[in-house]
């Protein structure tokens, strides 16, 4: 846990895509490129879940900083699906300690270069291999079976869905997002099943991605950052292992925790939640108090702003960076139109179906 | 397979796959599936070992249309969560029934099948799933 | 050779798969004549699931017969794998199961291959073993997915299906193993080349040259050794590759067909190879009186076949709930289609591997 002294100053993102174009360098590139902050950096961390398995590429740090001729410290951040939030938690004690004074974190991750069951199977090994992989327990299973959970007990189908129309609605007016279409509950009935009861309209946008944030040790003069206030971290139970899969103890206690901490109300706060799968963001919000078995949403004013995991997309070790910047964006600019005027922004994050789970607070 | 499957890796967690072993941890007395050095609940390094009778409840499963593979050939997978009668929970996959004959509450028992394998000329990693018990 | 009352059989258990393709099926589709099921007696095979294989298979079979005989792992001195579809052709699927089921490191381990008799030939070593005191008891499973050119004859009966025997002292054991005597000559009835993903078999000439000379040739030398008659025999089990060579061979021994059709299972699970007449003499341990005597003839292509006197004990009326019964097995069906029996069993041509 950290309480810091450090700042998001700036930082830009490539829309998720399928970008056949794009390496993970290239990606990069962009990126840093469009990023008018990034030019004035002492450190590097890059953050990024599959580079080996995706490109056969090892020491992906070293390489970006070759490529695009920033020729400063680097190291890789990995966490499966919550390495951005962890690169940004090391970004942020880097300059809280004095070591370096400012940070670029680059999320980049590619998808496309297989066939999508290659990339399934890759985000498949988020789990455990040797005995969750191996099983065939893929990460859909717990989703569904999760969502069987909830539904059990009182939970209405419909409430997953309601989920999964809010962010593609919300997706529609964000730039970087992959896919920016209305979705209704009709969608849902012709839907392809991935586990069910667990459709396609249920998961995560797959698509290549690459974000970029600076994190300074001091504020931006103009007025336009936000101040990193807290990042801590739970380790949570290997889903098999707990009472219920659907009781995602670390995100709850970290979410609850930080609510308390600084009396917050996630309907006027900015925040972004890991919504992987539709079950997952219902469950915890359930949990946290704040829907009944009816999941009214209509009370969350900047609620995944972006579109979520679900409607901007999930480039996995770049998601978390993704989020830290349309956060800090919804706190100073304004994102797809919408600007919070709450003081406090929150990212969630989580390692699959919350075997760890990771929060980070800003603040305007 | 993506990769080819690695035979040491696999031939050293063997117990864990061809067998059920539950860790009990003497400290918090909760239980948890496979061997572990540590208690996940707890932390505490105090644990025993105990193989499981195989028997269980089926409370609960899902059809997987999820493809990882593609030599799969066979989508779609029944997956479910399973209560052995020790009290333990697992995930597995459930073999030898059609989807519509399957009941959550079924009695399953442990059965030892394939997992994976490269073929044609690679390794077989071999392991368990769960069978519905044969009523008579 | 007469043997002295000192090996038996502790336990058995037999594995079955559900999945049932019918011959009607593979007639229709193959251009056969619709009449040809009936005349080699077959209603129906059982097929294993893609998963499955001999080693999955003879692991169920072997875990109910270790229970059955009521002997820990660790009581196991050897263990005999017999079968004609090994996943692979060098490594041995005996170690796999023996480890599966937690059998001590300190003993004899091998896959057997006899075309069809190799189980047989396993209980027939453990005998040996038994007697002379160097196995406490052993563990002999047969088990096959058994392959037929698709389209041949032998599509009509060759199934899947394993069986398992704890082979211990006869004192402690539930039928004991009174007499056994093995009659084998190089005949090539019935073969399957190294490369060969399915056998080959001379058709006609795998009958009376192979089949019924060997097994009555066994059995003959059974009944001098012993003195005994086919009278003396409650029951007769013979090597069943189809639902009509018991019945003939019966006939040509002068054994009435009431007693062979208590252990007569192809016709419903198909040919399981090495499992064959073992599943039979499973079934018929788990109907017969103590007291029975029991003829079982086994038979393999190449070509062999065992004859074993089996006297069924008191013991065996406890031991045959502590697992499934053969006949329930039998009763558990799925029915598949022809076209599910080529994915389960790999049939059709694709690219495999990543």
């Amino acid at each position: 846990m950290i309480d810091v002294r450090a700042h998001i100053v700036g930082g830009s993102v490539v829309k998720v895509d399928r970008h056949f174009e794009l390496g993970y360098r290239d990606l990069a590139y962009k990126v840093a490129r469009d990023c008018l902050e990034c030019s004035d950096v002492d450190y590097v961390i890059v953050s990024s879940a599959l580079p080996e398995l995706s490109a056969h590429q090892v020491d992906l740090g070293t390489h970006i900083v070759q490529w695009i001729g920033r020729k400063v410290p680097v190291a890789r951040v990995e966490s499966g699906e919550s390495s951005g939030l962890a690169a940004v938690e090391l970004a942020a004690s880097l300059v809280a300690s004095g070591a370096y004074r400012r940070v670029m974190v680059i999320g980049a991750e590619k998808v496309t270069e297989y066939p999508t069951y290659i990339a399934n199977y890759f985000y498949s090994l988020t789990l455990d291999y040797e005995y969750e992989v191996l099983r065939g327990v893929s990460p859909p299973v717990y989703a569904a079976l999760a969502m069987k959970e909830l539904i059990k007990s009182g939970v209405r189908r419909d409430c997953f869905s309601n989920w999964a129309i809010r962010m593609h609605e919300n997706a529609i007016s964000v730039p970087h997002a992959m896919l920016k279409f209305k979705i209704t509950y009709e969608s849902f009935k012709d839907a392809q099943v991935l586990s069910d009861p667990l459709t396609l309209y249920d998961s995560f946008a797959f698509g290549d991605g690459a974000a970029a944030i600076v994190v300074s040790s001091t504020p931006d003069r103009n007025g336009s950052s936000v101040e990193l206030v807290l990042s801590k971290t739970e380790v949570g139970l290997p889903a098999y292992a707990r009472d219920s899969i659907s009781d995602f103890i670390a995100s709850t206690k970290l979410l609850k925790e930080v609510s308390e901490r600084f009396k917050l109300d996630l309907r006027k706060t900015a925040v972004e939640l890991h919504d992987s799968y539709t079950t997952y963001p219902i469950a915890i919000l359930r949990s946290l108090g704040y829907v009944d078995d009816r999941c009214d949403l209509t009370e969350f004013e900047f609620l995944n702003t972006s579109g979520g995991l679900k409607a901007r997309g999930h480039p996995i070790g770049a998601t978390g960076i993704y989020q830290a910047y349309e956060v800090f964006k919804v706190l100073t600019d304004g994102l797809g139109g919408k600007r919070a005027l709450s003081e406090y922004g929150l990212v969630h994050s989580m390692s699959g179906p919350d075997n760890l789970s990771r929060v980070l607070v800003l603040k305007r | 397979m993506f990769l080819k499957l690695s035979v040491p890796q696999f031939w050293r967690v063997k117990e864990n796959q061809y067998k059920l072993v539950i860790t009990v941890c003497s400290e918090c007395g909760k239980k948890t599936i496979f061997k572990r050095p540590v208690c996940p609940h707890c932390g505490s390094g105090k644990v025993e070992y105990v193989e499981s009778s195989g028997m269980g409840v089926l409370e609960s499963f899902t059809k997987v249309y999820y493809k990882t593979n593609s030599s799969e050939d066979r989508l779609p997978e029944l997956v479910g969560a399973v209560r052995l009668s020790e009290g333990v929970r697992l995930i597995g996959e459930i073999v030898g029934v059609r989807e519509d004959e399957l009941r959550e509450n079924a009695k399953v028992e442990a059965v030892l099948r394939r997992y994976l394998s490269d073929d044609p000329y690679g390794v077989i990693y071999y392991g368990i799933k769960f069978k519905p018990v044969l009523t008579h | 050779m007469v043997t002295p009352l000192e090996a038996g059989i502790r336990g058995w258990g037999v594995y079955i798969p559900r999945f049932r393709l019918s011959a009607h099926d593979v007639a229709i589709l193959w251009g056969y004549d619709s009449r040809l099921p009936k005349a080699l007696g077959m209603i129906e095979k059982a097929v294993a699931e893609e998963d499955e294989d001999s080693v999955t298979m003879g692991w169920y079979a072997a875990k109910v017969a270790i229970r059955r005989a009521g002997v820990s792992s660790e009581e196991i001195d050897a263990v005999f794998f017999g079968t004609e579809s090994k996943p692979y052709a060098v490594k041995p699927s005996a170690t796999i199961v023996a480890d599966a089921l937690g059998v001590k490191k300190r003993k004899l381990a091998t896959d057997l291959e006899f075309a069809c008799r190799a189980a047989g030939e396993g209980i027939r070593i453990s005998i040996g073993l038994v007697k002379s005191g160097l196995a406490q008891n052993t563990l002999v499973i047969g088990s096959d997915t058994a392959q037929a050119n698709p389209g041949d004859l032998l599509d009509f009966t060759a199934s899947s299906g394993a069986v398992a025997y704890v082979i211990g002292s006869s004192t402690s054991s539930v039928a004991t193993i009174e007499a056994s005597v093995t009659y084998v000559t190089d005949t090539p009835d019935f073969w399957r080349r190294d490369r060969s993903p399915y056998p080959e078999h001379a058709e006609i000439f795998t009958g009376e040259p192979a089949y019924f000379h060997h097994i009555v040739s066994a059995v003959k030398l059974l009944l001098e050794e012993t003195g005994l008659k086919v009278t003396d025999f409650d029951y007769a089990v013979f090597h069943q590759p189809n639902g009509r060579f018991p019945l003939q061979v019966a006939r040509q021994l002068g054994i009435p067909q009431e007693k062979v059709a208590p252990g007569l299972v192809t016709p419903y699970i198909g040919n399981t190879y090495n499992a064959s007449a073992l599943i039979g003499l499973a079934k018929v341990l788990e109907e017969a009186r103590p007291g029975s005597r029991v003829l079982v003839a086994t038979f393999g292509s190449g070509a062999g076949s065992d004859a074993f006197s089996i006297v069924v004990n008191e013991a065996v009326l406890e031991a045959v709930n502590k697992g499934p019964r053969v006949t329930d097995m039998m009763n558990s069906r799925i029915q598949i289609s022809y076209g599910e029996y080529s994915k389960f069993r790999g049939l059709l041509l694709r690219n495999v591997g990543d």
